[in-house]
């Protein structure tokens, strides 16, 4: 996966800096959506004919694929409308497994979809981890809490997509266990970088989305395990779900697809496993960790760089542990929206606001901060470019 | 390329940034941006018009010289021409114009995304304006 892998960049003048809220869509899984479409596009697992069973081979093909390459089985792959959707069913199943007492965790790291639907279904039973004004979480904060509390259940970012910092989910894990909590993880950041083992990290259910891993939108996958799932209904009733439907009951078909009600993004699943294929193959050939390490060193240098320029506040230090390639920074005296419209004019594409992340935004002391995301197409002359457009803007903004 | 004039946004902004919510007040209306949580406290006094208006925006340049352009609209304005004009500006980017003394925001009419940031203060005075002051006016001759 380089920049010769996405044609949307080409004779672009442009540095897309802005995968953490978005990727660019690999022209691999493009053409791989569009060959569905144009080719066999038919619903799955329900048709008979030819373009059906292509379909439904391919879809069921694309969840083998990722359960391999994540440790999990099959039967543990739902695919959801995306890394939202996700969490907010998994909140929607936690009700039939939390006390009507029980509280739930969170964490100030957490995107706003990782409150919402906790919010929304637990009113009043919410507790949090508060972070350090430096953006880092101390373990022991969730210890005290869960020790302290009747928390059936915490939900936790496995990377801020503020921040950068890579959370340890797996210790957490033991924690909660430890008293009885499930562990939800939102690995919308991680999983663009990195593979998470879902049989070992001790989790009960682990969401991520399709569009910030190169893949299509509309589209996220929930690994629920095997033994949750058996303790729980499906939240939401619709097609494909059933075995049989009686006047006041049903029974619903086991595996994950009785959690996929109604017609799937078939087209987005069948680019998502173009995208997989291709990580797996960039594995395999060693350019993944290459990939990785290159843009690891890329936002190093990059934190550096804005340290050193004048004007420049990082939004919190860099993380002190692993971390995603991303960080989030201000200009004295600008609003960060400003400062991006300025970048936009100049070809340099990323996000400014509060990323939807406005607990941790408070505990950081802002509003909002301009944030450069990492991803497989970023090269040196896309850093440089932002560097060196940041004096000209300040200019501009009489900062 | 946006088409920003930043010198004149600048110039208004400094207005905006200056500004205090009143001590005293009949009114008061606190709003907030959705799309980056920026805000607005306005506070006014009105009899028949806008006899003071002092307000504090936390937001982006685009925000404060909006609220700029806004004080320097309506600060001591009756409330009919207020009514008038306030909603022609709320409507400037869904019917594409650009009433009187909006110009230096003209080329916001290409950036979708940033429009909530110009039209924030006058929403806010939206809420807090007298309905009868925004309502059109009648026709003079109902005709038939």
């Amino acid at each position: 996966m380089q920049r010769s892998d996405f044609s949307i960049l080409s004779g672009q003048d442009i540095a897309y800096l802005d995968n953490a809220a978005t990727s660019l869509l690999l022209d691999a899984a493009q053409e791989a959506m569009t060959d569905y479409e144009r080719g066999y596009r038919a619903n799955v697992a329900r048709g008979i004919y030819p373009w059906a069973e292509q379909a439904t081979q391919a879809c069921e093909q694309v969840r083998a694929d990722i359960a391999a390459s994540l440790g999990a089985d099959p039967a543990e792959i739902i695919f959801t409308a995306g890394a939202s959707a996700g969490l907010d069913y998994v909140a929607r199943l936690a009700a039939q497994l939390l006390g009507t007492e029980q509280l739930v965790l969170l964490t100030e790291l957490e995107h706003h979809s990782n409150i919402l639907p906790w919010q929304i279904n637990y009113p009043q039973r919410l507790v949090y981890a508060s972070c350090e004004k430096d953006g880092s979480l101390p373990l022991e904060r969730i210890e005290e809490l869960l020790e302290q509390k009747d928390c059936g259940l915490i939900s936790v970012t496995h990377a801020s997509n503020v921040t950068g910092a890579i959370v340890d989910v797996g210790a957490i894990a033991k924690l909660a266990r430890a008293r009885g909590a499930l562990t939800v993880v939102d690995g919308a950041q991680y999983v663009p970088h990195s593979w998470p083992r879902l049989d070992e990290l001790g989790v009960d259910a682990y969401i991520f989305s399709a569009h910030k891993c190169n893949g299509p939108m509309g589209l996220g996958v929930l690994w629920l395990s095997q033994e949750l799932q058996q303790r729980v209904q499906p939240a939401t009733g619709g097609g494909g779900t059933v075995m049989k439907v009686d006047e006041q009951a049903s029974s619903y078909v086991p595996g994950p697809q009785r959690h996929e009600a109604g017609t799937p993004n078939v087209a987005g699943i069948i680019g998502l496993g173009k995208v997989w294929q291709a990580r797996r193959q960039a594995v395999e050939s060693g350019h993944w960790h290459k990939m990785q390490q290159r843009l690891a060193d890329s936002i190093d240098k990059l934190r550096e760089a804005l340290a050193a320029e004048a004007g420049v506040e990082l939004a919190c230090a860099a993380p002190t542990g692993p971390s995603v390639p991303l960080v989030s920074f201000n200009l004295a005296g600008c609003h960060a929206h400003d400062v991006c419209q300025l970048l936009a004019d100049r070809g340099v594409y990323l996000r400014g606001g509060h990323h939807c992340a406005q607990p941790l935004m408070r505990r950081l002391g802002t509003t909002a901060t301009v944030r450069a995301s990492l991803g497989p197409h970023v090269e040196d002359q896309d850093i440089q470019r932002l560097i060196s457009a940041l004096p000209a803007i300040r200019k501009t903004l009489g900062a | 390329m946006s088409k920003i004039n930043y010198d004149r946004i600048m110039k208004l902004a400094a207005i905006g940034e200056q500004m205090q919510p009143l001590l005293n007040y009949d009114e008061v209306a606190a709003l907030v941006n959705p799309m980056c949580g920026d805000d607005i406290k306005l506070t006014l006094v009105n009899d028949k018009g806008i006899i003071a208006l002092g307000f504090e925006i936390r937001g982006c340049l685009l925000c404060q010289a909006a609220g700029g352009r806004m004080y320097e609209m309506f600060h001591g304005a009756a409330c009919a021409e207020v009514g008038k004009r306030l909603v022609e500006i709320l409507e400037m980017f869904a019917k594409e114009t650009t009433p009187q003394g909006m110009e230096p925001f003209y080329a916001m009419h290409k950036h979708r995304a940033r429009q909530g940031c110009v039209l924030l203060p006058f929403k806010a005075l939206r809420m807090i304006m007298p309905d009868e002051a925004l309502l059109p006016t009648p026709a003079a001759d109902g005709g038939g």
